[in-house]
């Protein structure tokens, strides 16, 4: 069961997201640096048209 | 420290030209090193970064506070070998803003919908690309992020999304938690 959907944030969450995202953008640019992501181009795997659901449906809901 | 995301993934994965307004692009995953990937979601002009992370990786190679978050959050699930935690958040912040959503609004909100299938079509295609990767986490910073990945879970297991996953922890704390979809 999904907990309270609110716009509230979640400080011990928050914590431990920015402890990875730390790792993160340090390998990636570990990664950059040593010329691992030099020329490479990433595959692209689906395309489509963006659209704006304008009416809530019961199964949107779901 | 490092604040923001390094220009060279940013190229690989945004060429000039390839989205734009009025398109949904994903591209990826691109191998960052061999605990990280990364995909790119071009969405109607914004662009966001999707990581796939080594669980352990993730949590800096401690693995006692893997454990202890599990117990504390998610009734002690253990994670699987090679699993991902899956964080996203948009190309243009930095560490500090990245984590709240009022910062980077969707272009119109009600594109929400679309955008949860966008991350998991990025999901899809990281799945198809590493299959000795079997369960993937999401972990909600917020209530409406909790709510989208509750959705992405019923499409999951409705099957909706073609490949096949099924959710195997959600959160079990008021604090937090994790969302685990392993594939099927």
């Amino acid at each position: 069961m999904a907990l309270n959907a609110s716009s509230k944030l979640r400080p011990k969450v928050i914590a431990v997201q920015k402890r990875g995202v730390a790792v993160i953008l340090q390998r990636t640019e570990a990664a950059a640096e040593n010329g691992a992501l030099s020329e490479k181009k990433a595959r692209e795997t689906y395309r489509t048209t963006v659209r704006v659901r304008t009416r809530r449906t019961a199964d949107s809901e779901s | 420290m490092i604040e923001y995301v390094s220009d060279a993934l940013l190229a690989a994965l945004f060429p000039a030209d390839a989205g734009g307004l009025g398109v949904l692009r994903i591209a990826g995953p691109l191998q960052v090193d061999a605990t990280i990937e990364a995909s790119g979601i071009d969405f109607d002009g914004t662009r966001h970064l999707v990581f796939f992370a080594d669980v352990t990786t993730y949590a800096g190679q401690d693995e006692q506070f893997v454990r202890e978050t599990a117990a504390a959050w998610n009734g002690g699930f253990v994670p699987a070998p090679a699993s991902r935690l899956v964080k996203f958040f948009r190309a243009e912040a930095d560490r500090e803003t990245m984590f709240y959503p009022s910062e980077w609004p969707l272009p119109d909100p009600a594109m929400i919908w679309q955008f949860s299938e966008a991350l998991g079509m990025a999901l899809i295609a990281h799945a198809e690309a590493y299959p000795s990767t079997s369960q993937y986490f999401y972990m909600p910073q917020t209530g409406k992020l909790d709510a989208l990945y509750n959705r992405l879970a019923r499409k999951f297991e409705r099957g909706e999304m073609g490949a096949t996953f099924r959710c195997v922890t959600r959160p079990a704390s008021d604090e937090g938690g994790f969302y685990g979809f392993e594939r099927i």
